[in-house]
């Protein structure tokens, strides 16, 4: 290893570790600097996309959290907003920084950085104009617009907060963004949102059609199924979830 | 677009404000492409409305210049693309590393020392082939040095071997010159003349009599003031921008120092 790279790794070791080897040369207050500056720095980013999370732990086990992904995870992202991602990933997979979670705490997180995608998420097509003002029939063939994911969490993510606690009951999300790119959420029952995942990966069917294969699925009527999936299709229109292919 | 006179660092917090900005009042932006590459919805859209009323330049933040990981190539790619879509001319980046096994998102004191002069070097020629634009690349403010030889000497080294650009930022050079214990005036003055593309300013923290931290959270001191006019003075008027973070005042208060600026500006053509 050359000097100077043998340097820059004595000092990264020990701006992530204080524990690591110390470095000949330098005042304690200057690496105080460094170890203070990148600390907060990253802390910050995460703590943007986790503040429910953050809340929801002890400040101790907050700070520990972020200190052994520091150390621990080498990040690849060059992309500020995508560290929360490789935190998210980091926190699901390394069983140190898991067992320092609430049980709900990688539902929570999952939810929270989700927030972020959907904002930040490039459209691949123009939806704006694809949308339609009124379901005219049954007979319309749909999808969803782009930028609307569904999700599924063994707890209820969104009503999570500090004060509350926490008990074990499945929820079905649908996360979206807007006309004026505002990000909002949907509360879905497990019906509706399997309609909704039949209608998003729909590409010929009509309304009729996949209300009736979701009928068959549940082991339902179609006449027991489609009022209650047009007025729900309905509502999905008026907020311009659809549009017609 | 090519940048001139005054700008202003656009930040997605101030986002809205800063798009009601006028060219009376500000030249050109400047942003970190990390935060905008691959940003979709409204933060796009304002984004892309405003490239193209301003011109813009790009400073980085993730290139690792002086870092021993490897070079991110298609990171590297995917600034090009960024800077045609956007027909942004000037990227300017950090004579830092911010990386070792792995990115830590801030800068680092390159160690002033031959092998890392000759790693830099080969780096930066690779960058300005793939971005098919010259690098500029800024001094940075350090609180800690590592290697035999001074900050100066690797700097004028770096761009005479690779042919860089430089963009000096006046506030670093004021805190390393109290932090390294050297003559910031001397500095300044003998840095390449020909070299100097455009200038930084911003604000900085007082950790300590002898020891200066660069945060962009406070207002441009005015020992930095000073030394902006002698920049002028000895390398001519560059196109200048002001650097704020964090504790944003007032607009009128930002706009306050993009007039300075433009008055020091004036005084040097006058």
């Amino acid at each position: 290893m050359p000097d100077f790279a043998h340097i820059q790794k004595m000092f990264t070791d020990r701006i992530r570790n204080q524990t690591a080897q110390s470095i000949d040369n330098i005042e304690d207050r200057r690496l105080a600097v460094y170890r203070e500056l990148f600390f907060n720095n990253l802390e910050s980013f995460i703590a943007g996309t986790f503040p429910v999370l953050k809340e929801c732990l002890v400040e101790n086990t907050w700070q520990d959290l972020i200190r052994i992904f520091f150390i621990k995870h080498a990040c690849e992202t060059p992309y500020f907003l995508e560290i929360s991602e490789e935190f998210l990933h980091f926190i699901e997979t390394d069983t140190q920084a898991s067992a320092m979670l609430p049980e709900y705490g990688h539902s929570l997180a999952h939810w929270e950085w989700m927030e972020l995608f959907a904002d930040a998420y490039v459209e691949t097509s123009n939806d704006e104009a694809l949308r339609i003002e009124f379901i005219e029939s049954q007979s319309s063939v749909l999808t969803s617009i782009e930028c609307a994911w569904l999700q599924a969490y063994e707890y209820p993510v969104h009503k999570i907060s500090a004060d509350v606690e926490m008990n074990k009951e499945a929820a079905f999300l649908l996360v979206y963004r807007n006309s004026q790119d505002e990000v909002k959420f949907i509360e879905l029952n497990p019906l509706s949102y399997l309609l909704f995942e039949a209608i998003k990966q729909n590409q010929s069917c009509t309304v009729e059609e996949i209300v009736s294969s979701l009928a068959v699925q549940q082991g339902l009527s179609i006449e027991q199924l489609l009022p209650g999936a047009i007025a729900i299709i309905e509502d999905w229109n008026q907020k311009k979830l659809l549009k017609v292919i | 677009m090519v940048i001139t006179g005054s700008g202003l660092g656009l930040r997605r917090g101030m986002l809205d404000e800063m798009s009601q900005l006028t060219k009376d009042q500000v030249d050109f932006f400047e942003v970190a492409p990390e935060n905008w590459i691959n940003l979709g919805g409204r933060f796009g859209k304002a984004f892309r409305a405003l490239t193209e009323r301003f011109p813009f330049a790009c400073h980085g933040l993730s290139l690792s210049i002086g870092s021993s990981d490897p070079l991110d190539v298609a990171f590297v790619k995917d600034i090009k693309a960024f800077l045609d879509t956007h027909q942004i001319q000037t990227y300017s980046e950090h004579l830092s590393y911010c990386s070792h096994n792995g990115h830590m998102y801030d800068l680092l004191p390159i160690p002033f020392t031959q092998d890392a002069i000759t790693h830099v070097v080969q780096r930066i020629k690779q960058v300005q082939d793939i971005l098919e634009r010259p690098l500029i690349l800024e001094n940075v403010s350090t609180y800690a040095k590592f290697g035999d030889m001074d900050e100066l000497t690797f700097t004028q080294e770096v761009v005479k071997q690779s042919g860089c650009r430089l963009l000096l930022d006046v506030n670093n050079v004021y805190v390393n010159s109290i932090n390294h214990h050297y003559d910031a005036e001397q500095f300044i003055k003998a840095l390449p003349k020909s070299a100097i593309e455009y200038i930084h300013i911003a604000g900085h923290f007082d950790e300590a009599d002898d020891l200066k931290v660069d945060t962009h959270g406070a207002p441009v001191k005015t020992d930095v003031w000073d030394l902006l006019s002698l920049a002028y003075e000895v390398h001519g008027v560059k196109p200048t921008l002001l650097e704020r973070d964090f504790n944003f005042p007032p607009m009128s208060e930002l706009l306050a120092e993009v007039d300075e600026i433009k008055q020091r500006q004036q005084v040097c053509y006058a």
